[in-house]
């Protein structure tokens, strides 16, 4: 397959540096960008010209795309090449429904640690939710609190370790019953009051051999809003341990485990 | 390995689309064989959602970030 940056740079009137690792050409109503700079009428009509040089019977030779798209191409881009390892374990064990729902969500979450803005954010976690409606927030909230790395990666690598013959559907199993259940986490966000808190723990509390419960919070008021519902939960069958952190961006978190006492 | 990446605005949009070769049929798009386009949900893609085509794929997506997903979800190797 002919690069087509080759054509583009037999075609005259356009110039640009072949050398660069990649070349953005943005087209608009009236011109061309070349790597920023502006190349006119002329070029853009080169370029529309020859935007199907290169084309074989299989594929396209480069990348053409709505610019409401490039932010998400990059991102999903940069995700999936620092987390391919994890994600393609991901992949092997879970449908593939399933797996897009997991990088939609991860999406979402960079979006959330790159601070792309609140517009973006709330348009790409209603788009989250407006695909995957049942079980995308909840996918979003295990990024949140780690999850993945903390308690799903790891036992995916235990079920595949003691039992590789079966290891894809415990690994599934696992992933259905944490979304089905979500029994051992409580996220509390700015519209969980109180009240809400220790309706959830009341109902975890309840559940059959349930090891721990974790409550995560991020912010002073609503580690203010767990303090107060922890107030109610004084059993001798509980231990209750109570973590304090600071995220990445500076702001106040909690993590709080209330461990089972069987004994 | 030198990478091209191609970004049009709405309105340009037309213009790419014929470039490509594309032509609007009762509002889904058509290619040079007069093949009705599709996504990769095999769904027709019609003039006003198109959002292009990614490098090493001969499949269109819409402008939406799900059909994004699906792509480097189907290149994940």
């Amino acid at each position: 397959m002919v690069g087509f940056s080759e054509i583009l740079s037999k075609v005259p009137g356009i110039s640009f540096n072949i050398g660069t690792k990649v070349t953005n050409i943005h087209i608009t109503n009236s011109g061309v960008l070349v790597n920023g700079k502006d190349q006119g009428s002329i070029a853009r009509q080169a370029i529309l010209d020859n935007i199907n040089s290169g084309k074989d019977d299989d594929s396209y030779p480069c990348d053409i795309l709505h610019e409401d798209l490039l932010g998400d191409y990059k991102s999903l881009e940069e995700i999936i090449n620092k987390e391919k390892d994890l994600l393609k374990i991901l992949k092997k064990v879970l449908p593939e429904n399933r797996f897009e729902m997991i990088l939609m969500a991860r999406r979402v979450h960079f979006a959330i640690e790159k601070n792309e803005g609140s517009q973006k954010i709330i348009a790409l976690v209603s788009k989250l939710d407006g695909d995957f409606p049942r079980d995308g927030k909840k996918v979003l909230n295990l990024f949140s609190a780690d999850y993945f790395n903390s308690t799903i990666f790891p036992l995916i690598e235990s079920f595949k370790e003691h039992d590789p013959d079966s290891y894809v559907e415990k690994s599934n199993d696992l992933f259905e019953s944490i979304l089905r259940f979500f029994p051992i986490a409580i996220f509390v966000n700015n519209n969980t009051s109180v009240g809400k808190i220790s309706e959830e723990l009341r109902k975890r509390l309840g559940l059959k051999k349930i090891p721990f419960i974790k409550i995560h919070a991020i912010g002073l008021d609503n580690i203010s809003k767990v303090e107060t519902a922890l107030l109610d939960l004084k059993d001798i069958r509980f231990s209750i341990e109570d973590n304090r952190f600071t995220t990445s961006r500076g702001i106040a978190a909690q993590m709080v485990k209330i461990k089972f006492n069987y004994n | 390995m030198e990478k091209v990446m191609v970004t049009f605005d709405e309105g340009s949009k037309e213009d790419v689309v014929a470039a490509l070769g594309l032509v609007e049929s009762e509002e889904t798009l058509k290619d040079s064989e007069g093949l009705f386009i599709t996504n990769q949900n095999f769904e027709g893609v019609e003039l006003k959602n198109f959002g292009g085509v990614l490098m090493g794929s001969k499949v269109f997506i819409n402008n939406d970030s799900i059909e994004l997903v699906k792509f480097f979800s189907s290149h994940l190797e």
